[in-house]
């Protein structure tokens, strides 16, 4: 204990490297980021890269723009890496085919709309990625829903394996956009969406067959996954987000599944789409998630309910997006229901 | 002995106890005394001697304070006083050169002979004893210790805790005492569970403490029926909510109840030093000293002092060898649960665990404050389970309502959060705001609803009048004033006669016309 120091300082100084900071955790994240988007950039082509690249370049300069703007110091909030954070992960959540303009306007939405418009770091009700993510999808649904042929192709080497059904060869005529057809590919959930809209409410016959998720996206979920696990280990993140978002979707899925519905089967739902992605690194975003712990079992299990309902019902492929956006409308009534303390909960031994 | 107990949340501190190396130091009386006139609460205290006036150890000064030594009242004047609220406040000054040598011989008159050890005790006799003594708590808040005892002599007592928990780093008064005087200790609990008639008795104490261990082992052996609960060494294992929680918790007896203090539901928890001072007091000696760790720029000079409640701080640091510079400032108490104080002047009280001589300035804090992004480090850690971050961003926007509702009454200022915030904000300093605030505003509509119940009084008194001055005929008032008047006639009249005095005839004459 040092006698300069008194006070709270003297107590910080005291824990070195016990104490958790902003700025590392975002790194953090940022570094169970980086195999993913390697394994994304191998896979699905070099504009992974491209995109990261642009997302995080416009994010940094829409953020600097709008502390200039704010008259708030600039140094010391860009390099907490919470803006380069949301356009990293907005980039990742988009087709690698996307018109860069497209994805700088969207990131810059997310950080000028979502995030300072609201009051900057820690202000925001939405997350900004997911904002910039939902904007970008409404107003360019042609681009973000076409990705390239290769995300369905099987994995160079396993083309003999059991996940070849979900190929290009099987998969049912996309409908609608035949310029686009052309050039790209459905992703797995998407294509098996329109199986079953062609198909009718009845769900029968062989194209209504569920698909498990391509090999390609399943590798890259895995990627995820395991970044996401690093960041549990190293406590940069809490277990209840993650597990109640994976839990609910699995959970629904077998339900549906055991009611007689045709559904891709709670393993498949969780590898395919951005469910992994989403459940780790998006709606763990604090400062958009309920704040207790029990508020966010509940946060997390809403995201992963609504998910289960778009991909099964509504009107878009992928789910997360919006599931992460309506659970952030719903956070101030979670907070306001579960961060009441309760008497008697005790610590046991 | 038990496997160590944890409290819900806290932090695991680096263990810093200065001072343990060496034995207390008994200071002597210093010249001037100061007692602020100060109750719980900030209430201000109504003294009951004057300037001028001879006091003994033991004599009233106020309710609820009692001098600590002989000497004489000097004047009744603000002083700078040890607060994390209020820099000033009254303090009775005693001159304590005049009497110094008939200290010791005066026993208090007050409290009357002592009652001992030997010998049953008469109850009804030991508990006034106990109830007048004056005792303010020696833990964190200086509850006075009267008003627990009452609340438990009414409903009897089913346990008895002794908190010997003292788990801030720089603070080491209370495990000095243990380690030094354990035995003293022993026997007050004695008489004390004697006098309460306590069911279950419980000493808690961090196991890190081996040598207060040791010694309280060795002092345990002649008596039976205490019990010796082990706890982790965490911060703020020594509050008494959660150390009660999770007594309450490992002894199977059922929870404490909310909204109530635990003394109203028969528990009763005293810090170790208060309760010595009880136990003494049982014996007819008046409350006089407290331990206190000093520490400073030197750790040579560090070191655990007795001194008596009312020493200056700049006198006791001078006399232990400390050199204090202009720009001296104090920190009282520990890092996290203290506040600093520029008083040199103040005098200590029964919660000054510890002084920290600091010379220069106030370091800032290495850490720039941001916005809180809600990570939620701070909930784990909160030792009486509340929402840290909930309440902040209630407390930025003033929400009192919503503060209440979250339970911020019942946060017990620890700091915890403001150690773990990853923003650096200054958390407790909010809540502190935020429940002083919260306490001024019940104060005031306490105080509006009793002017408003007076304010009816009064209306439906003049109501009251208006009708009887209404019903009664005017020409009867006129009467009034003319037999009154004939009344005084003949009163002159017979004055006249007898050549009595006047003035107060004449006056209730007066006086019975007004009132009527």
């Amino acid at each position: 204990m040092s006698t300069d120091l008194p006070g709270l300082a003297a107590v910080r100084a005291s824990l070195p490297g016990r104490l958790p900071a902003t700025a590392p955790l975002m790194r953090s994240v940022m570094w169970a980021l980086v195999p993913g988007t390697l394994l994304s950039a191998w896979l699905f082509g070099d504009g992974v890269l491209v995109n990261v690249l642009l997302g995080v370049a416009t994010a940094l300069a829409s953020e600097a723009l709008a502390l200039r703007l704010r008259r708030r110091p600039i140094g010391a909030t860009l390099g907490d890496g919470s803006a380069a954070l949301a356009g990293w992960l907005l980039a990742l959540c988009v087709s690698p085919t996307l018109p860069g303009w497209q994805l700088a306007l969207g990131v810059a939405i997310a950080i000028l709309l979502a995030k300072h418009v609201f009051g900057g770091i820690g202000h925001n009700p939405f997350n900004p990625a997911m904002v910039g993510y939902a904007v970008l999808l409404i107003s360019f649904p042609q681009t973000m829903n076409a990705w390239p042929e290769r995300v369905l192709q099987p994995l160079p080497g396993l083309s003999s394996g059991s996940g070849g059904s979900s190929g290009p060869a099987t998969a049912p005529p996309a409908s609608g956009t035949p310029d686009w057809d052309a050039l790209t590919r459905q992703t797995p959930l998407s294509a098996w969406r329109t199986a079953r809209l062609d198909d009718g409410p009845g769900l029968q016959g062989p194209a209504a067959a569920p698909r498990p998720p391509g090999q390609r996206p399943a590798l890259v979920a895995v990627a995820w996954l395991l970044g996401g696990l690093w960041l549990l280990a190293h406590r940069t993140i809490a277990w209840h987000i993650p597990l109640s978002v994976l839990g609910s979707l699995a959970l629904c899925e077998l339900v549906a599944g055991v009611a007689g519905a045709t559904t891709i089967g709670p393993v498949a739902a969780l590898f395919s789409g951005a469910a992994m992605l989403g459940a780790f690194f998006i709606a763990t975003d604090p400062v958009s998630a309920a704040a207790s712990a029990r508020g966010r079992l509940v946060y997390g299990a809403g995201i992963g309910v609504i998910t289960f309902a778009i991909r099964s019902t509504g009107g878009w492929p992928e789910g997360i997006a919006f599931a992460v956006l309506l659970m952030n409308g719903a956070v101030p009534m979670i907070d306001r229901l579960s961060g009441r303390a309760v008497r008697d909960e005790r610590t046991r031994t | 002995m038990n496997a160590p107990l944890r409290i819900r949340g806290g932090l695991a501190l680096p263990r810093h106890k200065p001072g343990l190396d060496r034995p207390i130091l008994d200071l002597p009386l210093p010249p001037v005394l100061l007692h602020p006139l100060l109750g719980h609460g900030g209430r201000e205290l109504t003294p009951c001697v004057v300037a001028g006036q001879r006091v003994h150890a033991g004599t009233p000064l106020a309710d609820g304070l009692r001098a600590c030594a002989s000497g004489t009242v000097r004047a009744i004047e603000r002083h700078p006083i040890l607060d994390p609220y209020r820099r000033h406040a009254p303090c009775v000054v005693i001159d304590t050169q005049a009497h110094e040598s008939s200290a010791t011989a005066v026993t208090s008159p007050i409290m009357g002979p002592a009652t001992g050890v030997i010998g049953p005790i008469d109850d009804a006799d030991a508990m006034r004893a106990l109830l007048s003594a004056g005792i303010d708590g020696q833990g964190g808040a200086g509850f006075p210790a009267a008003v627990k005892l009452r609340a438990v002599g009414a409903v009897g007592c089913r346990l008895l805790l002794i908190n010997a928990c003292e788990c801030e780093p720089g603070i080491a008064c209370d495990e000095a005492l243990l380690q030094e005087a354990s035995s003293d200790v022993v026997a007050a609990i004695g008489r004390l569970v004697r006098v309460l008639a306590a069911q279950r008795t419980c000493i808690a104490v961090e196991h890190d403490k081996r040598a207060a261990i040791a010694a309280l082992k060795g002092a345990l052996c002649a008596s039976t029926g205490i019990e010796t609960l082990l706890f982790e060494p965490v911060y703020p294992s020594g509050a008494e909510g959660p150390l009660l929680d999770r007594v309450m918790n490992h002894l199977g007896l059922p929870a404490l109840p909310g909204g109530c203090r635990p003394s109203d539901a028969g528990v009763l928890c005293l810090n170790l030093a208060t309760a010595l001072a009880l136990g003494r007091a049982l014996q007819g000696e008046p409350p006089a000293t407290r331990i206190v760790t000093v520490t400073g720029q030197d750790a040579r000079l560090d070191a655990n002092v007795r001194a008596t409640l009312g020493t200056p701080v700049g006198w006791l640091l001078e006399r232990l060898g400390h050199t204090l510079a202009d720009a001296a400032r104090v920190r009282i108490g520990g890092p996290l649960s203290g506040h600093e104080s520029g008083a040199l002047g103040a005098s200590i009280t029964a919660t000054t665990h510890a002084i920290h001589l600091c010379a220069a300035a106030p370091a800032p804090d290495p850490v720039p404050t941001r916005p809180c992004i809600r990570c939620g480090e701070c909930a784990p850690v909160c030792p009486v389970a509340l929402q840290p971050q909930l309440l902040h961003w209630h407390a930025d926007a003033s929400d009192l309502p919503a503060l209440r509702r979250l339970g911020i009454d019942r946060c017990i200022e620890c700091g915890c959060c403001d150690v773990v915030c990853p923003s650096a904000l200054p958390l407790t300093a909010g809540f502190r705001a935020a429940r002083r605030e919260l306490a001024e505003r019940a104060r005031r509509t306490a105080e509006a609803e009793r002017a408003g119940v007076l304010v009816q009084r009064r209306s439906a008194r003049l109501q009251r009048e208006e009708q009887r001055r209404e019903q009664a005929p005017p020409v009867a008032a006129r009467s009034n004033v003319e037999t009154a008047l004939a009344r005084v006639k003949a009163r002159a009249a017979t004055r006249a006669q007898t050549g009595v005095g006047t003035g107060a005839t004449t006056g209730d004459g007066h006086r019975s016309g007004e009132s009527e």
